[in-house]
């Protein structure tokens, strides 16, 4: 792990240094991507350029084509689309969700993040907003551009290039800041997801059955894991790229501190909601905008069965997308019938029930959901009788003393962080010189940080 | 018809479809500045304008909408065209 980031380090330095000397900066930045790839899974490459090429040469069959735009269109889509079927079967065969990496797994690094891009690109082209890129080069890197392949954020091309090619101008605060938004996203991951991560698969990967709160609380604990193991990798992601002076979008908004599902899907993974209203829900909506309410409905479902596919295939995944599906059709129903609750309860019931969903989304089969959701709603013995025995010991692994340190430090740093989050992302995000913000994370880190070998971002699965 | 008279037709759909009493709208008023103006209410919304001016709006301008003088521009120009 040390040795890993010590060459990613060194890798960036180099980067950086050649891609402000350079006269071709969009050369180093293709070749330092490709470099990427390969120390990570050479064969990944492959894919990478296959589907990249693909949607380039298909993009401008669809834009020259008098006739059969739709027809290409439909037919490029369905290629790419079945591949990330093929493939999202094959990481399920694999098991490669829960377990650790696997050739599968490696080969289709970030695989989903840029087949939306790709999907995005043939829709625009396809309808007229863009036409077609002229230098398969620049389309490829846009792709494959290293910061944002393996989560995201998801971005479209013509965004993309917006961020990526315009010529770059060596600035202190550039390189600065984005040092310290990357500290920021490494102190998320490496001290305050990886401390939770233990947690959270004591209830799911544990013994059963639990009581009904520590199941519940099992979901909140994966949601917070999620949550700072994915944004901390945005964070870093964005601070490299500001290094680059490339600024690419965010992808979180406090969506902890949402007040309902609606708030909540506006600020947690933004870019991949606003793929999906751009590129699912509207252009379904659009025929049936007569009707307010089905109009509405449809495109929730449709828009979330999608989002569970992208997920990953499989019922658990499903049943994620139809919780929040429920939720949002609750929610417009009750905006319809101008039903408002206080906000303190719309924040409490939002991160019960998208801590409920997640028990669908962390759960590694059917078995585990069922077992969870039966304990959950056993009403009788939801609440522990014995709370260290009930809910302590079974969240700090059976009770060993450096668990629950490990759960207590956990606990702690947790609600440190959430209390004072939206200050330390002002700050994150600031553009002045903060030498001391810097090194007091990387001490952090260094002090508090979980160093194991084989920990992955959660989302660099999907 | 004027751009005026088109802009004060829409900002009245608008007014009535969100029942924003005493919300005054121009040319920059956009979906941030009417909380309930979101994904869902988007296209219902714009379904009402087509109504009212009885015309059609394409799916690139409907995603393109981004404040209302965007949308009374478009009017304005298939209006004029017709």
């Amino acid at each position: 792990m040390l040795l890993e980031a010590l060459y990613f380090v060194f890798f960036l330095a180099l980067s950086l240094l050649f891609y402000y000397r350079s006269k071709y900066p969009l050369h180093v930045l293709f070749f330092a991507s490709l470099l990427f790839i390969a120390y990570l899974q050479w064969c990944a490459i492959l894919l990478l350029l296959g589907n990249a090429f693909f949607a380039f040469y298909w993009g401008r069959l669809i834009s020259t084509s008098a006739k059969h735009k739709q027809v290409l269109f439909v037919l490029g889509l369905s290629i790419l689309l079945f591949e990330l079927v093929i493939f999202k079967v094959l990481l399920l065969e694999d098991g490669a969700w829960r377990g650790s990496a696997t050739p599968t797994l490696m080969l289709t690094l970030g695989l989903s993040f840029y087949a939306l891009q790709h999907m995005a690109y043939l829709f625009d082209i396809k309808i007229g907003r863009i036409k077609p890129e002229e230098k398969a080069g620049y389309y490829i890197l846009s792709a494959a551009y290293f910061p944002k392949l393996l989560c995201g954020p998801v971005i479209t091309y013509q965004n993309a290039k917006k961020a990526l090619f315009s010529a770059p101008i060596f600035k202190l605060e550039n390189l600065v800041s984005g040092a310290n938004r990357f500290a920021f996203g490494a102190f998320k991951k490496l001290v305050l997801a990886d401390r939770l991560a233990p947690m959270s698969a004591a209830v799911f990967e544990g013994s059963y059955p639990l009581h009904g709160f520590t199941a519940l609380f099992g979901g909140l604990l994966f949601t917070l894991q999620v949550y700072f193991d994915f944004s901390g990798y945005i964070d870093m992601a964005l601070g490299i790229s500001r290094m680059f002076g490339i600024n690419l979008p965010e992808n979180f908004a406090l969506p902890l501190r949402a007040t309902s599902i609606t708030h909540f899907w506006r600020r947690w993974h933004i870019t991949l909601m606003q793929w999906l209203s751009a590129y699912v829900y509207y252009p379904f909506s659009y025929y049936f905008r007569k009707s307010a309410l089905w109009s509405a409905f449809f495109g929730i479902v449709l828009t979330l069965f999608f989002s569970a596919f992208w997920h990953g295939i499989g019922l658990t995944f499903l049943l994620w997308g139809v919780c929040h599906m429920l939720y949002l059709s609750i929610e417009l129903l009750a905006q319809h019938r101008q039903i408002k609750i206080p906000k303190a309860l719309g924040w409490f019931l939002t991160l019960v029930t998208v801590s409920f969903a997640n028990v669908f989304f962390r759960a590694a089969d059917l078995q585990v959901v069922y077992k969870l959701t039966t304990d959950i709603f056993s009403f009788n013995t939801f609440w522990p009788h014995n709370w260290l025995a009930g809910f302590v010991a079974v969240i700090g692994k059976g009770g060993e003393l450096n668990d629950l340190f490990n759960c207590a430090l956990a606990a702690l740093l947790v609600l440190l962080f959430l209390l004072f989050e939206g200050k330390l992302n002002a700050k994150a995000n600031s553009d002045k010189f903060s030498v001391s913000w810097l090194f007091s994370f990387l001490l952090l880190i260094a002090v508090l940080g979980v160093f194991s070998d084989g920990e992955q971002f959660i989302y660099a699965r999907f | 018809m004027e751009h005026a008279e088109i802009l004060q037709k829409v900002g009245e759909i608008v007014i009535d479809f969100f029942k924003l009493n005493g919300f005054v709208c121009d040319e920059s008023t956009a979906a941030a500045d009417i909380s309930a103006w979101n994904s869902f209410s988007h296209l219902p919304l714009i379904s009402k304008i087509e109504e009212a001016f009885s015309l059609r709006f394409s799916f690139v301008e409907v995603t393109d909408f981004q404040t209302l003088g965007d949308i009374v521009d478009c009017i304005a120009q298939k209006t004029s065209a017709v």
